[in-house]
C-alpha cells in the first residue's frame, strides 16, 4: 500500500471523502427531522430515529479521515501556483470547528442509541440535543466546504478577492499547534501521550470484555450487564481522539506521509464500527447468563480484538515503520 | 555503577538498543504496550465493577480476568527487563523510573489482596465485600500512575 501514498492520491481521497460530512450529514439530519415530525410510533422509536442516530454516529467517525486527508491534500498543493495558503488555512480552521461540533453530535447520537437498546425509547432530551448539535454542525460544515471549494475554484466565490478571508466561526489550528509544541510547552506533548495511553487502555479493557462475551467466553455474564460499561469505552475513545487530533494538528507531516498512519485509521474505523455493533447488537437483550453466541458474532468479536491490537501496533510503530518523526 | 556500564556495553544491550531492525527495540516496546493494555484494561474493568459501575454484572464470572492480568504482568516483566537492559544507566538513576517501580511494587500485593477479598469467601459473591471498594480505587489509581510515569520515561 505504501506506493499508493502519493500527494495526488491523498488529495483525491480528500475530494472523495469530503462528501460524507456534507452530503452524508444532510441525509442523517433529514432522517432525524422526518423521525421527529412523524406521527408513526414505529418511525419515532423503532425504525427511522435509531437509523438517523446510527448514520450520524457513522458520519462523525468517518469525518476523522476526512480531516486528516485534508492536511495531506494541503501538503500536495501548497506549492502549486495560484493556490492561496490563507484560503487553505481558513478552510482548515473552519473545518476544525465544524468537526468538533460534529463529534459532539456523534457522542449525543451514540447515547441516544445506547439508551434505545436498553429501554426501546430515545429520551426526548437526547433527540433535541442531537438535533441542535447536528444542525449547528451542518451549518458550520457548509461554511467550511464552501471555503474549501474556493481553494481550487475561486470563480465560484462572489468576490474572488475574499478567498482566504477569515470566517467568524473557526478554531485556529495554528493556536492548537502552538499549545502542543510551542516554546515553553515541552511538557504538553509527553502529557498528552500519557493521556493517550490511559484512554487507549480504558476503551480496550471495556471492549475486550464485551467482545469476549460476544465470542461466547465469560459466559456467566449476561450481555445487558456489560452494556452498562460501554460509555466508559466511549470516554476512552474521546480522550484518544482529542489527544490524537492535537498530535496530528501540531505535526501533520509526520503522519500524512506515513503509510502506517493510514493503516491505523482503517483499523480505527473497524474498532468504531465494533463499538456501534456492541451498542445496538440485536441479540443483546436475549443474551442472558449462559446463552451461547452465534458463530457470526464470534467472528465479529475476534475481528474486533485483532483490529484493536492493530490500532495500537500501528500507533506505537509510527516512529519506527515508515518515515514518521 | 560499573555493572550498569558493563551491561550497557554488552552485545545484547547494544543489539536491543541499536539493531537496525524492527524486531529489536520497537517490537519489545510494542509487546510491552500490549501487555500494559491487557493488564490494566482488565484490571480497570474489574475495579469499575467493584466501585459500583455496572452493578448487574455478576462478580463470580469476572474471576478469569485476574488470570489474564497475571499473564499480561509476566509479559511486561520480561519485556520491561529487556527495556531496562537496553538502557540500564539512565533507567537505574532516574527518579521517574524509581517512582514507576515503586507504584508497581505497591500495587502487585494489592492485586492479590483484592482477589482474595472478593473471592475468599465464596466463588460467586452476590455483593461486593466490604472494604474492597477502597482497595479497587487505590489499585486503579496506581495503574494510571504507572502508565503515566512509564510513558514519560520515553522523554527522559
Amino acid at each position: 500500500m505504501a506506493e499508493l501514498i502519493t500527494p495526488g492520491n491523498l488529495s483525491h481521497l480528500h475530494l472523495l471523502l469530503n462528501h460524507f460530512p456534507t452530503v452524508g450529514l444532510t441525509v442523517a439530519f433529514a432522517l432525524l427531522i422526518v423521525s421527529i415530525l412523524s406521527d408513526s410510533e414505529a418511525m419515532r422509536h423503532d425504525t427511522m430515529r435509531p437509523t438517523a442516530l446510527g448514520v450520524l454516529f457513522a458520519i462523525a467517525v468517518i469525518t476523522l479521515p476526512v480531516f486528516t486527508t485534508g492536511l495531506a491534500a494541503e501538503g500536495a498543493i501548497e506549492k502549486v501556483p495560484g493556490v492561496s495558503k490563507a484560503a487553505m488555512d481558513a478552510h482548515e480552521n473552519s473545518a476544525l470547528l465544524a468537526f468538533v461540533v460534529l463529534e459532539l453530535a456523534g457522542v449525543s447520537a451514540w447515547f441516544g442509541l445506547w439508551r434505545w437498546r436498553r429501554t426501546r425509547r430515545i429520551p426526548p432530551g437526547l433527540t433535541i440535543l442531537t438535533f441542535v448539535l447536528s444542525a449547528i454542525s451542518l451549518g458550520l460544515m457548509t461554511v467550511a466546504a464552501s471555503i474549501g471549494g474556493g481553494i481550487r475554484h475561486p470563480e465560484i466565490l462572489a468576490d474572488p478577492s475574499t478567498a482566504g478571508a477569515q470566517s467568524m466561526f473557526e478554531i485556529s489550528a495554528a493556536a492548537v499547534a502552538f499549545f502542543v509544541n510551542g516554546r515553553g510547552h515541552q511538557w504538553v506533548w509527553p502529557t498528552l501521550e500519557s493521556a493517550h495511553f490511559v484512554g487507549m487502555t480504558l476503551w480496550f479493557g471495556v471492549l475486550l470484555v464485551a467482545n469476549l462475551r460476544l465470542m461466547g467466553w465469560l459466559r456467566g455474564i449476561p450481555y445487558p450487564a456489560l452494556h452498562r460499561l460501554l460509555p466508559w469505552a466511549l470516554l476512552g475513545f474521546g480522550v484518544n481522539e482529542v489527544s490524537g487530533m492535537m498530535f496530528y494538528i501540531a505535526t501533520p507531516k509526520g503522519y500524512t506521509t506515513n503509510v502506517v498512519f493510514y493503516w491505523k485509521l482503517i483499523f480505527l474505523l473497524i474498532a468504531a464500527a465494533d463499538l456501534l455493533y456492541l451498542t445496538v447488537w440485536p441479540q443483546a437483550w436475549k443474551t442472558e447468563a449462559g446463552t451461547p453466541t452465534h458463530v457470526r458474532e464470534r467472528l465479529i468479536g475476534a475481528a474486533a480484538l485483532v483490529s484493536f491490537v492493530a490500532v495500537m501496533y500501528c500507533g506505537r510503530m509510527l516512529p519506527f515503520l515508515g518515515n514518521s518523526f | 555503577m560499573e555493572y550498569l556500564t558493563a551491561l550497557h556495553d554488552s552485545a545484547f544491550s547494544t543489539w536491543i538498543r541499536e539493531a537496525e531492525t524492527v524486531w529489536a527495540f520497537p517490537t519489545v516496546l510494542t509487546v510491552h504496550t500490549f501487555g500494559m493494555m491487557l493488564l490494566v484494561g482488565s484490571a480497570w474493568v474489574v475495579d469499575l465493577r467493584l466501585l459500583g459501575v455496572g452493578r448487574t454484572i455478576p462478580i463470580g464470572p469476572l474471576r478469569p480476568l485476574f488470570r489474564l492480568m497475571w499473564f499480561a504482568f509476566w509479559i511486561n516483566l520480561a519485556t520491561g527487563l529487556l527495556l531496562f537492559i537496553a538502557d540500564p544507566e539512565r533507567k537505574a538513576t532516574s527518579l521517574l523510573f524509581g517512582v514507576k517501580m515503586l507504584l508497581i511494587i505497591i500495587n502487585l500485593p494489592m492485586l492479590t489482596r483484592l482477589e482474595r477479598a472478593v473471592y475468599g469467601g465464596t466463588a460467586d459473591p452476590a455483593v461486593v465485600p466490604g472494604g474492597t471498594k477502597r482497595l479497587a480505587a487505590a489499585s486503579a489509581m496506581l495503574w494510571a500512575g504507572t502508565i503515566f510515569t512509564g510513558r514519560l520515561l520515553g522523554y527522559m
